[in-house]
């Protein structure tokens, strides 16, 4: 690995920030909303909470461990054959969840502006785009998202704030209408998108400034913070406008967006919106395009760390034309199959190495 | 007027007998119509030869027989009247005092004496001497001081640079009267020898830049440089980017500016340009008139350049996806406005956008290169008579003569004239982007500007900062213009040498 970029612990949580709210604030808060209801923005707290514990779990064992990947990591702990075992499945999913990402923007751009459009040629554009992008690098990622974010939030800002005329204070309530399960419900789909892919971000630790070790830890979590209080104020005024039809309606913001009339001048501006709101997704495709291209390449001992980019968008590009065939299959994958898989090929071994790290340390 | 002196390659030496000398020059300067030699006797009897060589062209007669004069001084000095100067005394004279006379120095070897000839000095051979005499009497007219044509200001100072180097140097150091502010120089070129300054005020340069700057201005020595833009492909290193990485100003107080923001400046001789860098992103969007106005004012200024910019950059574009993409966007009666003046329109809006911007940088391209009585004359027809009567022949619409005008305008208010030279290039590949793809395509271009606008690194420093890496107390200096006093961070406020940070 390039071991000569490095990134301030500022850009490493802005990067986090992206990572993790990037496609999720555009997509999450209508599945969330379909399974748990008015309790939504309970069941995205719930879903913080685990994204705590796995942003905890990575920089005990980051700190703890020598070696920046999930697969040192176990490779360390279970020997090098058992390591191995652990740790390929979640290579696989970091294959799976860019072309899910992918599909997402594409399935975006084709039920919302461009219905005639294939959607191969989104995947395509972005699949570029994110190459060309992780390709660039690290330092170069850091500084562009930067830029990014604020264009990203402050257009979901303009949403909550132009919406406020259609805000219905008694839609929130009853907040738990049908008692506790839907609410657990909502966790379980915004646990595994995106708070469990937390566990993938290890890759981008190493880069961070000496200087600034002592830092990031903090500033992580304030960017997970951040994210948690954007996903939960989308939500509560996704339910807030569109009351019990907010599970109904895909894309959230962009949805709302449409609502937005400003002296019959500025109307229908969701594209705009819609633009900018999917430069999120963008942002963390590349992202997780760049840590699987880091994986691979320490899989495979590649030294030239660039060398294996456009293959594995080649494969990423494939697999997003080819995974899914209808648009439910894609939703069953992500919002049931996705949680599961996540969790049990990432989390549980990552909570396991973190508990034999943890009865090591408290042995010495 | 700095010389390199190939002194230590003594290659060729000064012969001496002064015939061999003469056989040397005639055969180096054969076929140099305006090239002169003086030849003429001195001493007792006038039995000593000497001979005066020099470039007719380069000396205007009035200076012609000043070394004489000065050999005069020697002889009054020295040993009394003229005609008992021998050889020996001149050797004498010369290699233990030096010259007297402000602006000779003797010269070594013959290679030197040729170069000291093309660069208009009076080189004097004696006989019997193994040296020779150069006598700077370069008296080559050059132009005065004037305002500066492309970079007018409306208030702050209205002295522009000159086509000669040592002009310029002095009215920079005039300027900025301070020790730290370095000039290094050097000649490039086998056969233009072009004197090539740089400067820089040390302590507020990075190190780091400098260092790299040294390294990339050492490879052109061998180079033949016309113009200070030759240097920018050498420092930039970007050739194919679009976007410019180097600034140039002629205005002495802009480059003195950007030498207190701790920037590198270049200047070669026989050109008035200077060249600024590295050149960032933002700073093509300020002038150095922003800081002589009121902060209030200039803010608004700068808000006006960032729209100026997008507007430059992406409104042909714009129109082409809001007018076949998301005709919704476009509020009802201004839609059906369009639609109105669109009807009978042979040509999508695609194709009218590439027509009229194609025949717009045509006309702007004839406009610059034509004789002035004659520029206006294409632009009056350009402008007005085809533009009418493109109208009333149904061939454009009304909107998109407005569109391509506003665009045209909003490139000429950006004060930097290379960054809306890079705009230029740019609006096409977004423009067929956007005929292609609708508002995703120039999401998609403008993605993939951002990326490439990131990835730049004119001498090591991210072209984007302050506003990539972002850092706030800068960043606020590049949109609005904040009060100087209060804005302890600008540049301009700084006191020397901030502490590099490591780069990001």
């Amino acid at each position: 690995m390039n071991n000569k970029e490095s990134i301030s612990s500022f850009q490493l949580s802005m990067l986090f920030l992206a990572y993790i709210t990037g496609s999720a604030v555009i997509i999450i808060p209508s599945p969330l909303a379909a399974a748990a209801g008015n309790g939504a923005w309970i069941s995205e707290l719930l879903a913080l909470c685990s994204g705590v514990i796995v942003l905890a779990c990575i920089l005990y064992l980051y700190r703890h461990l020598p070696g920046p990947t999930y697969i040192e990591f176990s490779k360390q702990l279970f020997g090098k054959w058992l390591g191995w075992t652990i740790a390929l499945p979640a290579l696989l999913l970091l294959f799976l969840q860019l072309s899910n990402i992918v599909i997402d923007i594409g399935d975006f751009f084709k039920s919302t502006m461009m219905k005639q459009t294939p959607a191969p040629i989104f995947h395509f554009m972005f699949i570029i785009l994110s190459a060309l992008t992780a390709r660039a690098g690290i330092e170069v990622m850091a500084r562009m998202f930067v830029l990014l974010l604020f264009s990203m939030f402050g257009s979901i800002i303009l949403v909550w704030i132009m919406v406020s005329p259609y805000y219905h204070l008694e839609y929130l309530f009853p907040i738990m209408p049908d008692g506790i399960g839907p609410i657990l419900h909502g966790a379980y789909i915004a646990n595994g998108f995106p708070y469990a892919e937390i566990g993938f971000f290890t890759m981008l630790l190493p880069y961070v400034r000496k200087k600034d070790d002592a830092r990031y830890g903090k500033s992580l979590f304030w960017a997970l913070l951040v994210n948690g209080i954007t996903i939960v104020i989308s939500v509560i005024s996704a339910i807030m406008v569109t009351g019990p039809l907010a599970g109904f309606y895909k894309y959230t913001l962009y949805q709302l967006a449409r609502l937005i009339t400003f002296q019959e001048i500025v109307e229908r501006v969701e594209s705009v919106i819609g633009f900018s709101l999917i430069v999120g997704s963008y942002m963390k495709a590349s992202l997780s395009l760049y840590i699987l291209n880091a994986v691979v390449s320490r899989l495979f001992k590649v030294k030239d760390n660039r060398f294996l980019l456009f293959p594995l968008s080649i494969i990423c590009f494939l697999l997003s034309n080819t995974l899914y065939t209808t648009e439910l299959e894609f939703v069953e994958a992500v919002n049931v199959i996705w949680p599961l898989a996540i969790n049990c090929l990432l989390i549980l071994p990552l909570l396991v190495m973190t508990a034999i790290v943890m009865i090591k340390q408290s042995l010495k | 007027m700095a010389l390199t002196q190939t002194e230590g390659s003594a290659t060729h030496p000064i012969a001496t007998k002064l015939a061999d000398n003469q056989e040397q020059l005639k055969e180096t300067f054969s076929n140099c119509s305006d090239m002169a030699y003086l030849p003429w006797n001195y001493g007792p009897g006038l039995e000593h030869e000497a001979l005066s060589v020099y470039f007719r062209t380069l000396i205007q007669n009035k200076q012609l027989n000043y070394m004489k004069e000065s050999l005069q001084d020697l002889v009054m000095h020295e040993i009394g009247p003229a005609t008992a100067v021998s050889p020996e005394d001149v050797i004498q004279f010369f290699e233990n005092n030096g010259v007297s006379a402000q602006s000779a120095q003797v010269l070594d070897t013959f290679d030197s004496a040729v170069q000291h000839v093309l660069e208009g000095y009076i080189v004097i051979f004696f006989d019997c001497w193994n040296k020779a005499l150069a006598y700077n009497a370069l008296g080559l007219e050059s132009r005065q001081i004037s305002e500066p044509v492309t970079e007018p200001v409306v208030q702050g100072p209205h002295n522009s640079t000159v086509e000669e180097l040592a002009k310029n140097i002095g009215l920079l150091r005039t300027l900025l009267k301070s020790p730290r502010f370095k000039f290094e120089q050097f000649t490039a070129g086998e056969e233009s020898r072009r004197d090539i300054a740089y400067g820089y005020l040390d302590g507020a340069v990075n190190p780091e830049t400098l260092a790299e700057f040294k390294r990339k201005i050492s490879a052109i020595d061998k180079e033949e440089i016309m113009e200070t833009s030759y240097l920018e492909e050498w420092i930039s290193g970007y050739a194919y980017s679009p976007f410019p990485l180097v600034r140039y100003t002629e205005r002495p107080d802009t480059a003195v500016a950007a030498l207190l923001d701790g920037k590198i400046i270049a200047m070669v001789s026989g050109t008035p340009t200077v060249l600024i860098c590295p050149g960032l992103f933002f700073e093509f969007l300020s002038s150095s008139e922003d800081y002589y106005q009121k902060p209030v004012f200039s803010s608004l200024v700068r808000i006006l350049r960032v729209f100026s910019f997008l507007i430059s950059l992406l409104l042909p574009s714009t129109y082409i996806a809001l007018s076949t993409f998301h005709s919704e966007l476009i509020p009802t009666v201004l839609l059906l406005a369009i639609l109105d003046s669109r009807e009978g329109i042979p040509f999508p809006a695609f194709v009218e956008a590439l027509i009229m911007e194609f025949f717009f940088e045509v006309l702007r391209e004839a406009g610059i290169r034509l004789p002035r009585p004659v520029g206006s004359a294409v632009s009056i027809v350009g402008a007005l008579v085809i533009g009418q009567a493109a109208i009333q022949a149904k061939i454009a619409s009304p909107v998109m003569i407005i569109v391509v005008a506003l665009t045209g305008i909003a490139s000429f208010a950006l004060p930097q004239y290379n960054m809306a030279t890079g705009i230029r290039v740019l609006r096409f590949p977004y423009m067929i982007l956007a005929a292609s793809f609708g508002g995703l395509g120039i999401m998609f271009g403008f993605l993939l500007t951002l990326l490439h606008l990131s990835c730049l690194r004119p001498l090591g420093q991210p072209y984007l900062s302050p506003g990539a890496p972002l850092d706030i107390k800068q960043f606020r200096d590049i949109i609005i213009a904040v009060p100087r006093k209060i804005l302890l961070h600008s540049p301009r406020n700084r006191h020397l040498h901030r502490m590099t940070r490591e780069r990001k």
